[in-house]
């Protein structure tokens, strides 16, 4: 793919270190991307690659290094200053305002019309001719806190294209993403590279990184320690220079399933807005088997696991957990009866970000033995048994008194599972348990779960990732605007029949 | 208004409702309608233009309960400058200007300290409550005769009555700050830091700097609010004599939530029952405890019947970082 003729780089690092205290985010690290194409940036959580990108986009400065635009040194100190010299950058996390709409999002800061007065028809005219030129369709007029992920992603494309960026640093944007979404937006992707656009694709997805990239680089530790061009390299080669190591990728093995522990009759439950998000969906969870629940989001997924962690009201049905009419609405009781829950938005429901380790590790059985005693928790017992649970579930901090907000993803997730597996459910909901995680941390999950499946532990496991529903599942339940349109052992299942089911196409 | 949201239509046609109602009401009672809108105009004057000044303030992320120490701070500087002047335009001018600075004091400790904006706010109108009360001592004593002042002049409106200018500016006043909320790019812009000042960042928005304008620009129309008492109603000064208008102003921008017409209304609601209550007061012989408690009785009423916080800036109150 590369000219004969020798190309100046849109955007180019040159040995860029950054330090926080002690900390050596970046050392040393050299980069560049060149108009027309798609740059690979791969690494583990917590290796430096958030940190390599803000500074390429004026959000950090680097302690030492240079970077040059079209060959010419710049000096960010602001945002503003990256996207004057064409950068744009796209977060994991959005930065857009809910209750303004799409095109004012996008024009923000740079209006049509005059200085006293928005021309709010020519605002969405453009930012219609922009998201259709682009292949990015969006309503200009629709509130950002109406539409879906996938679409304000896009607005985030937009707004750096509306203000003419040829240089897209893209932070995991594949993350937040259902299979057929992602395959659109790396359609997209290569077709804003193939105008002349250069592309900084941050990802911990192997596949879409060897799928899509001209040429990848991994950064381990700060430090960039391998590159490959295209073809050059297989995923699981790329996954062992991101760990450092070799990885096992975890397959489930034929094992017997026992008695029922959970048995769900005809929910039926509406979503937030009134909605009905499942219409009549009844399945079955024996003892160690995992049920994996595929679809594409927004599919009643989170209703469901909504309404079995005691969250959401049901309209109608029945479940039982080992036989005992499940407590809606009451989830102390539902956790007594042997409910455990790892939630999907592990920030927002899964830990108290400002408290700490010890205190996250007590919130499920704070006011129960051996928590607390007579009104009074334990302080020795919980840091105890909080230390000795991150120990054996892997997880990496500096003790139990640091603050839940300290640890990357793949450690939250883990001391989440410890808490939640520490009283020995019977059912543990697990809600895209991997959901962001690098490789690694993916491995410790898989690997978690499979034990305690072996243990004896019935697993409702909801995934957006085909691969880790085929990898784990016993038995593979897909659910279609709200209704079960599969429900097999995983052995009758292949990809093929999965993402069939997910598009509505099979019937159950 | 594209922007002008259902709910703020049911709060003004209620009020329309209401005023219509107490003034029928009125007809029995000997009590002119004229009389009571020109008395709840000049009411709704201060209350008007702080409210204005705090909308401004929260839209762009930053609470502002400092509102009474900016109104009595400006109440003052109005009255000292226009003695010393000669001029009600100075005096009123000179009233924007020092709520002004003390503005810049809670804009400096809470945009660029990032220290929480209640106690900023709090600290403001102590600040100013007993500031105030220092510097008229110092230059007035205790119980000594006030010199007379020049005020701001009145405009006859035939068949109605006559209005101060400072009640014409602050009425205007709310349809021009809807118009730039709403329509104009440095609106857009500012409602965006007060809702998502990271988004805002993304797209090089200088968020400092606008919220110290916002809260600047708060505390001159406090300020202003503050002059009319002194300068523009009565021609005197006396400590604390802003009796708790910046606290209703707040209250007022909540229950009219966040939008300039919905803080309209709910200014008009409160002058016009204290209007009421003043001329019950007269004609009736209902006790004055009674009449002068009620507007602040609905004023609870309102803020529990229309409370909706899902209506407030998303980053009201939060630093940038």
């Amino acid at each position: 793919m590369f000219s004969a003729l020798p190309t100046v780089p849109l955007l180019s690092l040159t040995g860029i270190t950054k330090r926080f205290g002690n900390l050596v985010a970046n050392s040393d690290v050299s980069l560049d991307v060149r108009p027309g194409e798609i740059h690979a940036l791969l690494g583990e959580n917590g290796a430096g690659k958030s940190t390599l990108m803000n500074i390429a986009a004026g959000y950090a400065r680097a302690d030492e290094g240079r970077i040059e635009v079209r060959g010419v040194p710049q000096e960010f100190r602001l945002p503003a200053d990256a996207i004057a010299a064409g950068i744009g950058m796209v977060h994991q996390h959005f930065h857009l305002v809910d209750r303004l709409t799409v095109a004012e999002n996008i024009v923000l800061n740079d209006e049509p019309g005059s200085a006293v007065l928005i021309d709010y028809k020519a605002a969405n005219g453009e930012v219609r001719d922009l998201s259709e030129r682009m292949g990015l369709p969006v309503d200009p007029k629709a509130l950002v806190a109406d539409i879906s992920v996938a679409m304000q992603q896009r607005v985030e494309i937009l707004k750096t294209l509306y203000r003419k960026a040829d240089v897209l640093l893209l932070d995991e944007p594949t993350a937040v993403l259902a299979p057929a979404e992602v395959r659109d937006l790396l359609t997209v992707i290569r077709s804003l590279a193939d105008s002349g656009v250069g592309i900084v694709l941050i990802t911990h997805k192997l596949d879409e990184a060897t799928l899509v990239a001209d040429r990848l680089s991994v950064l381990r530790s700060g430090e960039i320690v391998a590159r490959f061009d295209r073809g050059d390299a297989s995923p699981a080669e790329l996954a062992q220079e991101m760990v450092g190591r070799e990885i096992h990728t975890v397959v489930a093995r034929p094992h017997a399933v026992g008695a029922t522990v959970l048995s769900v009759t005809d929910l039926e439950v509406d979503d937030s807005r009134g909605v009905p998000a499942l219409r009549g969906v009844s399945f079955e969870v024996g003892e160690s088997e995992i049920v994996g629940i595929a679809g594409v989001d927004g599919n009643g997924q989170a209703e469901l696991v909504g309404v079995l962690a005691g969250l959401v009201t049901p309209n109608s049905g029945r479940a039982t957990v080992a036989g005992e009419p499940l407590a809606f609405e009451h989830p102390r009781s539902i956790a007594r009866q042997g409910v455990a829950h790892v939630p999907a938005d592990r920030r927002k429901y899964g830990l108290v970000a400002d408290f700490t380790l010890a205190d996250n590790f007590a919130l499920r059985g704070y006011y129960t033995a051996p928590f607390s005693k007579r009104g009074f928790l334990q302080r020795g017992v919980i840091d105890s048994l909080c230390a000795e649970n991150m120990a054996h579930y892997g997880v990496k901090a500096r003790g139990v008194d640091a603050l839940a907000k300290e640890l990357s993803g793949g450690n939250q997730q883990k001391l989440i599972l410890a808490r939640e597996m520490f009283t020995s459910p019977r059912l543990l909901l697990a809600s895209q348990p991997t959901r962001g995680l690098d490789v690694g941390s993916i491995e410790t999950v898989h690997g978690r779960l499979l034990k305690h499946r072996d243990e004896g532990c019935g697993i409702l496991l909801v995934s957006f990732e085909l691969d880790e529903i085929l990898a784990l599942s016993t038995r593979v339940v897909v659910l279609f605007e709200g209704r079960v349109v599969l429900d097999r052992p995983r052995s009758e299942v292949s990809r093929e029949i999965l993402g069939a089911a997910m598009t509505g196409a099979v019937a159950a | 208004m594209r922007h002008l949201t259902r709910s703020t239509v049911t709060v003004a046609v209620g009020v329309l409702i209401g005023v219509v109602i107490l003034v029928f009401v009125t007809n029995g009672s000997g009590l002119a309608p004229a009389a009571i809108l020109v008395s709840t105009l000049a009411i709704a004057t201060p209350l008007l233009l702080a409210a204005m000044g705090g909308l401004i303030s929260e839209r762009a992320g930053v609470v502002n309960i400092g509102l009474e120490g900016m109104m009595i701070v400006g109440a003052l500087a109005g009255f000292l400058i226009s003695n010393a002047t000669g001029s009600w335009v100075a005096g009123v001018a000179g009233g924007a200007i020092a709520a002004g600075l003390l503005a810049l004091v809670h804009a400096f400790v809470s945009i660029v300290l990032n220290a929480d904006q209640v106690i900023s706010g709090t600290a403001v109108n102590l600040l100013g409550l007993f500031g105030t009360e220092y510097v008229f001592r110092t230059f007035f004593g205790l119980g000594s005769e006030l010199p007379a002042i020049q005020r701001a002049p009145t405009l006859a409106f035939p068949g109605l009555g006559s209005l101060n200018i400072i009640t014409i500016v602050a009425v205007v006043a709310v349809p021009v700050l809807a118009f730039v909320m709403f329509r104009t790019p440095v609106g857009l812009r500012l409602r965006s830091v007060g809702e998502n000042p990271l988004a805002a960042q993304t797209v090089a928005i200088h968020v400092v700097k606008l919220r110290f304008a916002a809260v600047i620009l708060s505390g001159v129309l406090a300020g202003i609010g503050g002059a009319y008492l002194s300068v523009g109603s009565l021609g005197s000064f006396s400590e604390g004599m802003t009796n708790g208008r910046g606290f209703i102003a707040l209250a007022a921008v909540i229950v009219g939530r966040w939008n300039p017409f919905g803080a309209l209304a709910a200014c008009l609601l409160f002058a016009v029952v204290s209007a009421l209550g003043n001329g019950f007061q007269v004609s009736a012989g209902i006790s004055a405890d009674l009449t002068a408690g009620m507007p602040y009785l609905l004023t609870l009423i309102a803020i529990v019947v229309f409370r909706e916080s899902a209506s407030a800036p998303a980053s009201l109150g939060k630093p940038l970082r």
